[in-house]
């Protein structure tokens, strides 16, 4: 999964983003059941999942046609543990996938405001 | 159609939604300007043509039957639909599957055109559209969700869906408010009205509207078919309410503001340019005056202020553009009510008289035939003194002129209280601006012997502000976007807009 460091390290701390790999992390889950369950607002959950996903923090395991001719992806949370550490004055994201394979230490870049 | 309920609400409004075709109207408005009300009263006087689904995102199932009655009974009886918790659970079949009609029923539907919602739901899936991070509260009071899966804009399909069932029927579809709605979906409020703009209104002949908390102007006013503004303007040290029309697209506006009051959880709009020259103001006693009080001869005005403080001056202020018969009608009622019960009235009129008309216009204001304890004092040159009920009186000196012992004299006999009705323009047109000095001798007088003065003034008198400081009542009439309102100044109180039913005259609070 190729992404930057920035985005990771943004979605891991994003309320919504957290919301949202709360909700799938032991269930797969449409955005419309995860916008109703957390409150983000329908638009915003289709938003921030495309983000989810296009990291490889979320990825969709089926999708199901309803009656009304809508498909409708379920998305499963992918990680198992992020973890923020401080180390050498700079601090670092650790992520560490559900397939227990590979861990991921992402720099945070500092904002410039 | 109830007329009643039509005479509350500006018939432009209820004529621009039962014009032919579908219409879009933006009610709009600030907290508490009634947008809410008149957007369900409009439900209730349409109810008979159109089939209604009210969609209600800030307001509460209890607060809303508490503030309309008419509307839990209306849900019970399953004729109007909400959305909202309570309506979600009841509207929404949990697996997210719609009853299928009959096979040979769907053959035959017609259906609605989709495009805009299909649309929009397409890019809200794409996650092309959001609004800035907003924390949105959906939770459920009992902790349950109902999710139908496929419906993106769940409470949107359902207003398409009703208008569908409806077709080729008109429905009227009310989103209270359209900025609440986008703000749960996150998406701009612009969108969810072009939306239903184009596939309802435009192509559906859908009667739709938009309740907004957005007061400004925005391009949503010109995408919509009529606006209308919902305010509060201040008069005096009070509000009133107003509707303002700024356009219904295809219709006559023949008046673009209205004053109007909430009365018993509806609106009710204020009637303007009156046709008072008929009226007659009733004077029967609905529950006796406090001691020390006089009647006015009008009940509508007893009731309000308790009628004239015995011992005392009342100060009637008259603005401009409040109609003369209205005036008219009101000295005549006193001057009625006195002589009725066998009292005196002292008169110098605010306005000239023909004194031969004077018998039979106090008979038709209720008085009677015999006019012992009238006396109208007059200052003109030419005066038929032939009428026992005419004084004339010299016009160089005031306070010769309201001698106390020549009153007294033409008293004598009479029931107590005595009234003096004084029009103060008239006076000052004869003995100059400097009355007041003068005046206050006949005022005392009248207040040790435990009589009332009546003084009426208007914006145009020099002297209303000092003779205030010694009325104990002080009323202002005033000509209010062509309806007559009247408050009291002391003591203060709300405005009241004069109503006239049947020829029945009231005074309804502006509330």
């Amino acid at each position: 999964m190729e992404s930057g460091p920035r985005p990771i390290s943004d979605l891991v701390a994003d309320e919504y983003a957290g919301r949202i790999l709360s909700c799938t992390f032991s269930e797969a889950r449409c955005v419309q059941e995860i916008s109703a369950l957390t409150g983000i607002p329908i638009a915003m959950a289709y938003r921030r999942m495309a983000v989810l996903e296009s990291a490889g923090l979320v990825k969709c395991l089926r999708i199901e046609d309803t009656s009304k001719g809508r498909r409708i992806k379920y998305y499963l949370c992918q990680v198992e543990m992020v973890q923020l550490t401080f180390r050498n004055g700079h601090f670092e994201v650790e992520i560490e996938w559900k397939d227990q394979i590979s861990k991921k230490h992402i720099p945070v870049m500092t904002r410039q405001r | 159609m109830n007329k009643k309920s039509l005479g509350t609400i500006p018939c432009e409004i209820i004529d621009f939604l039962l014009s032919p075709g579908g219409h879009s109207l933006l009610i709009k408005g600030e907290a508490g300007t009634g947008k809410t009300t008149l957007a369900l009263q409009l439900i209730e006087v349409l109810s008979d043509q159109q089939p209604e689904y009210y969609l209600s995102t800030r307001v509460s199932d209890v607060a809303l039957y508490n503030q309309f009655p008419w509307l839990k009974e209306r849900v019970r009886n399953n004729q109007l639909l909400r959305a909202g918790m309570a309506f979600m659970r009841r509207s929404w079949i949990k697996e997210g599957e719609r009853k299928v009609k009959p096979t040979e029923d769907v053959e035959n539907e017609v259906e609605v055109d989709r495009r805009e919602l299909n649309r929009l739901e397409g890019q809200i899936e794409a996650g092309e559209l959001g609004l800035e991070d907003e924390d949105s509260s959906s939770m459920h009071l009992d902790g349950s969700i109902v999710v139908e899966l496929g419906s993106l804009l769940p409470e949107l399909e359902m207003a398409y869906d009703i208008v569908e069932s409806n077709l080729p029927k008109m429905t009227l579809v009310v989103l209270d408010s359209v900025e609440a709605l986008a703000e749960n979906y996150g998406i701009p409020s612009n969108r969810i009205v072009n939306a239903l703009q184009k596939d309802l209104v435009e192509k559906a002949g859908t009667n739709i509207i938009f309740v907004m908390e957005t007061v400004e102007r925005s391009h949503l006013d010109y995408l919509g078919d009529g606006v209308i503004n919902l305010r509060n303007i201040v008069l005096g040290d009070h509000r009133v309410r107003t509707i303002d029309i700024e356009k219904l697209r295809g219709s006559v506006i023949r008046n673009w503001r209205y004053l109007f009051t909430l009365d018993g959880g509806r609106v009710r709009v204020m009637d303007r340019n009156l046709d008072l020259s008929t009226i007659k103001l009733d004077r029967s006693d609905k529950g006796g005056l406090a001691k020390g009080r006089s009647s006015f001869g009008w009940s509508e005005l007893d009731r309000l202020f308790g009628g004239a403080p015995l011992g005392s001056l009342t100060l009637l202020e008259v603005g401009a553009g409040v109609p003369m018969d209205l005036l008219e009608r009101m000295e005549l009622a006193l001057v009625s009510e006195q002589l009725n019960h066998g009292r005196c009235v002292i008169w110098y009129p605010q306005r000239t008289l023909d004194h031969r008309e004077i018998p039979s216009i106090i008979a038709q204001a209720g008085g009677p035939s015999a006019l012992n304890g009238l006396h109208i004092l007059d200052a003109s040159d030419i005066v038929d003194e032939t009428n026992s009920f005419v004084k004339k009186v010299e016009g160089e000196n005031l306070a010769n002129d309201l001698r106390w012992d020549s009153l007294k004299f033409l008293m004598k006999g009479a029931k107590e209280p005595c009234a003096s009705i004084i029009g103060l323009d008239a006076l000052e047109s004869v003995y100059g601006t400097n009355v007041v000095p003068k005046l206050l001798q006949h005022i005392d007088a009248m207040r040790r012997g435990g009589h009332f003065v009546l003084i009426e003034g208007t914006d145009g008198s020099e002297n209303i502000e000092s003779l205030s400081h010694q009325a104990r009542l002080h009323i202002r009439l005033e000509n209010v976007n062509g309806s007559v309102v009247l408050h009291g100044i002391k003591p203060s109180t709300v405005y009241h807009c004069l109503e006239v039913e049947d020829g029945v005259t009231r005074w309804v609070p502006m509330l």
